[in-house]
């Protein structure tokens, strides 16, 4: 599969979107960024502060599409941040910011994944008790394209649905994805191309002209 | 040929689909917020600035606590379904064990299990006053309970220190 990425030219005068994949890929961004996480390893909490300002929309956007619920997305996106603060001294000159930050949030998000999944089982649990009965299936409502692509998006599984977050809603390159999930690029992209074929057959099945 | 352009232009579609999916992301994540946790959580033993665990655990403080007065021994199975009921994904977002340290860090309660569907073991929460204002538009039925002592401002809610 061909992989086809688009870069739309940002104008000075049009900022791209708060955590918008083109917000974090200025060109003067990346020196920005190591002197950034230089400041971290030395423990400055404005450098923190910076870092959250920078991409906390980001990892929030993220950490949304990753978990499908807002308040667990700001949760884990808090949480990210903390943990950058106490991962930061084991990085090195050559750590890249944002491919690490996306790392340790994707972790955080996997962690949050697997409480949230233990708590709706009891949650079911625990209101099948009460109510005495499921709900009723034909009331379901028919979802809309943007809850067929979620819906489609928490079918994949979790390493397959990380790999497609950050190709495709955050614009990183197949290195930059490697680095920021510890894998192999082979392995980005096979997991891209598997990712995208049920995400497609996924989609068509609900609705052949989406997403 | 046709496969690979089908292709790109499912990969364009879903760039631009996922972009606007992450819309409704919350966007309140912010450096004064995460270096307010920072300070907190190096400083002593309190919440760490989440504010769906705070507001889950007033929520379900809110609602256990006339059980808990009434009760004045430990609740029988039948009343700790009633509370396990107000901890809807709906209402609430976060574990019982995130939420019953939430109580015990505001100092609301001294211990509490909620491990749900167990019932909570003894000893029962004593309650202890706080000293925060609450405000809940969304759910504003909730405050004609007498019981409940302050408010924690929406606003403020992340910088909320522990008593």
């Amino acid at each position: 599969m061909t992989s086809l990425a688009i870069h739309l030219p940002l104008p000075d005068d049009a900022p791209p979107r708060a955590g918008s994949a083109a917000a974090d890929v200025r060109p003067n961004r990346r020196t920005d960024d190591a002197s950034l996480l230089a400041d971290l390893r030395r423990r400055d909490r404005r450098a923190l502060a910076s870092v959250a300002d920078r991409f906390g929309p980001t990892l929030t956007r993220v950490a949304y599409l990753h978990l499908g619920d807002a308040h667990a997305a700001e949760d884990a996106a808090q949480d990210a941040l903390l943990a950058a603060w106490d991962a930061a001294r084991r990085t090195s000159e050559t750590t890249v910011l944002r491919p690490w930050l996306l790392g340790i949030l994707l972790n955080v998000c996997r962690k949050h994944h697997r409480t949230m999944t233990r708590r709706r089982r009891r949650e079911q649990v625990a209101h099948d008790l009460n109510a005495g009965c499921r709900p009723d299936a034909s009331l379901t409502p028919q979802l809309d394209r943007r809850e067929q692509l979620a819906l489609a998006l928490r079918e994949l599984d979790e390493p397959m649905r990380a790999v497609v977050i950050l190709r495709f809603a955050q614009d990183m390159s197949v290195a930059e994805t490697a680095q920021a999930l510890g894998l192999l690029e082979g392995t980005v992209k096979s997991r891209c191309h598997t990712a995208l074929r049920r995400m497609r057959q996924s989609l068509c099945n609900t609705d052949p002209t989406a997403p | 040929m046709n496969d690979t352009y089908d292709d790109n232009l499912f990969e364009q579609s879903l760039r631009s689909s996922l972009d606007d999916l992450a819309d409704g992301a919350p966007s309140n994540v912010d450096g004064g917020r995460v270096v307010a946790a920072l300070r907190r959580r190096t400083a002593r033993r309190v919440v760490l600035g989440s504010s769906s665990a705070l507001m889950s655990a007033i929520v379900l403080c809110i609602a256990a606590w006339p059980i808990l007065l009434h009760l004045r021994q430990p609740p029988r199975p039948s009343r700790v379904v009633r509370v396990a009921v107000v901890r809807e994904p709906s209402i609430l977002h976060d574990s019982p064990a995130k939420v019953a340290s939430t109580l015990q860090d505001i100092g609301i309660v001294g211990s509490l299990s909620l491990n749900v569907p167990d019932v909570p073991q003894p000893p029962l929460p004593e309650p202890v006053a706080f000293d925060a204002s609450l405000k809940l538009d969304w759910q504003q039925g909730l405050l004609d309970n007498p019981l409940l002592v302050g408010v924690i401002s929406m606003e403020t809610r992340n910088d909320y220190q522990s008593p």
